[in-house]
């Protein structure tokens, strides 16, 4: 596979149990050494998707490839190069950490012991598990159990880590742990997450993808979904006597909206604009131009997930 | 750090795939922690101490063959249960199965190590027991027919698993999973009992194992039909385990 082919390319690929789609024709492609992000709420079919691309579950329809190969006829390969771990990750409590990580290696690795040992001391000491490695599972906390999970995904030095809802559930801390270890596996391997959590999509990832009632309604780079698509939009917040700036400033040939809220003694705007130079040189001025109005606060609009993420899953509903 | 060219690569493949280390895991969660030796003591005590009532005569081991061939069947095929539908109920089965692992090496390797696990720790070790008291009674029966009809009782405990193990393919919980084989555990000694369907299935083995001390003239053919039934729960065990859909 070359650099430039996607890690993940699914064609239509769709699951339906009875009457109910669970995926509908996802077209999703995963671009080699990325973080995505793969977003939904719940029921959304983030962890339906993650069970076909593993062969955990077969598509009703569509077809995808991972790492080249086929998840149906090729699943065997393509396991061998993969790394997983599920949402609620549930390994062997009798076992230890360390004994997991055995088990897990000896799916890949016959020998040499030594090399097999000090792979499994390497990510239990990435994850922070060093001095609970031989402690029994069933005692771990949920952090813990995650981040043993992340360790085990990682043994045979996947090329595509999948981990399904790494930080869901997690205190503040653990989410926070999980995050950074994500980061430190960016040069190693392509790490696609699922998530719901949009403040940690925000943070590690550089690809996107929102998932709604089994259909994708958006696939992009995180910066350009973060730009809007609204074009360039200024936030104002105003005091005094509006009316005349308003007047004057929807006059501009460069001003393609303005919307008016009220807040307390405040008045907010947020002014649509088609020339960005123009805009930049003029708008403020443009309102300064009388003495009875204040600006107190002004802007370029910084779009958060959260805004892009809701108004596409409101959108989406509001369709059907 | 390493890198993944300092390894010796695993090379099973197709249906083998991860055969060796699900077995060597399955087998050292019972052999390498102290389930295998809690079960041994507690089915000790319990045949043992049933069996003194008549050792002294000479049917006296019948009551051991038909303690043995019912109470561990319990305690076996609640086990069986645990191992197919806890792991498919709590994702380990998922988690497993996402490493190059195949669906036979995941079923016939919880076939094969219970299979061996109860057979060692709920009929050998308890029998040899029992046998032990028997020597001291004085009651002993020849050394080479007693332990091929323990043999027997194993195979039969071998059935339940692999019963057990078929229908936890079939279900998601362990209420309908159970009642099947406990079925043939509450009825299997009455069957084996009967002159025409006794012979006819693994319900037999019991009476073909006490066939072996005691000469009763059973015929031979409830171990073959339990190979031939063996086979086959394997084979619908797999069939369906690999269409199952996590």
């Amino acid at each position: 596979m070359s650099q430039s082919e996607s890690v993940i390319d699914t064609q239509d690929l769709g699951k339906t149990y009875g009457e109910i789609v669970a995926l509908d024709s996802l077209n999703l492609k995963v671009p080699t050494h990325s973080i995505f992000a793969f977003l939904g709420p719940n029921g959304a079919g983030k962890t339906t998707t993650i069970k076909l691309l593993l062969g955990l579950t077969k598509p009703t329809t569509g077809g995808a490839s991972v790492l080249g190969h086929n998840i149906v006829r090729e699943n065997d390969q393509l396991r061998r190069r993969v790394g997983y771990l599920a949402q609620q990750p549930k390994f062997y409590k009798e076992m230890t950490a360390r004994e997991t990580m055995r088990f897990a290696a000896r799916f890949y690795f016959k020998g040499p012991k030594d090399t097999i040992e000090e792979r499994i001391d390497y990510l239990l000491d990435l994850v922070g598990l060093d001095e609970k490695s031989d402690r029994p599972i069933q005692g771990f906390s949920g952090g813990e159990v995650q981040r043993l999970g992340i360790a085990q995904a990682q043994i045979n030095y996947p090329d595509l880590l999948i981990l399904d809802e790494p930080a869901a559930g997690l205190d503040p801390e653990g989410r926070e742990q999980v995050l950074k270890i994500m980061e430190s596996l960016r040069e190693e391997s392509t790490i696609f997450y699922s998530t719901h959590i949009l403040d940690d999509v925000q943070r590690v990832s550089d690809t996107v993808a929102i998932l709604n009632k089994g259909r994708l309604l958006a696939q992009a780079p995180i910066e350009q979904l973060l730009a809007g698509s609204e074009g360039v939009v200024y936030t104002l917040a105003l005091e005094g006597r509006t009316s005349e700036a308003y007047a004057r400033l929807s006059k501009q040939p460069w001003v393609t909206g303005i919307t008016e809220k009220q807040v307390r003694d405040q008045t907010h705007w947020v002014v649509g604009v088609s020339d960005e130079k123009l805009a930049k040189k003029h708008l403020l001025r443009t309102v300064l131009a009388d003495d009875g109005v204040d600006v107190v606060d002004y802007g370029l609009k910084q779009y958060e997930l959260e805004e892009i993420f809701m108004k596409v899953v409101e959108d989406s509903n509001s369709v059907e | 750090m390493s890198s993944s060219s300092e390894f010796d690569m695993v090379t099973e493949t197709g249906w083998r795939m991860g055969l060796s280390n699900l077995l060597g895991k399955e087998l050292r969660a019972w052999f390498g922690t102290s389930v295998w030796w809690q079960q041994a003591l507690l089915w000790s005590a319990i045949l043992g101490m049933f069996s003194t009532i008549g050792l002294q005569e000479p049917e006296g081991f019948f009551i051991f063959y038909a303690m043995a061939i019912i109470f561990p069947s319990i305690a076996t095929i609640i086990v069986a249960q645990e191992k197919i539908v806890e792991e498919k109920k709590s994702g380990s089965a998922a988690w497993v199965l996402s490493k190059p692992v195949s669906r036979v090496s995941f079923i016939l390797a919880k076939l094969i190590s219970l299979g061996i696990g109860v057979s060692v720790s709920m009929i050998l070790i308890p029998g040899t027991v029992v046998y032990i008291l028997a020597l001291a009674i004085g009651s002993a029966p020849g050394i080479v027919g007693f332990y091929a009809s323990m043999l027997l009782l194993a195979l039969w405990q071998v059935f339940l698993v692999f019963l057990t193990i078929c229908m936890g393919t079939f279900f998601e919980e362990g209420g309908p999973v159970m009642a099947i084989p406990f079925f043939f555990v509450f009825f299997g000694v009455n069957l084996g009992q009967h002159p025409t369907i006794g012979p006819l299935g693994p319900w037999g083995l019991y009476q073909l194992a006490f066939n072996f001390i005691s000469d009763s003239g059973y015929p031979i053919y409830p171990l073959i039909m339990t190979a031939v039934a063996l086979a086959l729960l394997a084979g619908i065990a797999i069939w369906r385990f690999s269409k199952h859909e996590f």
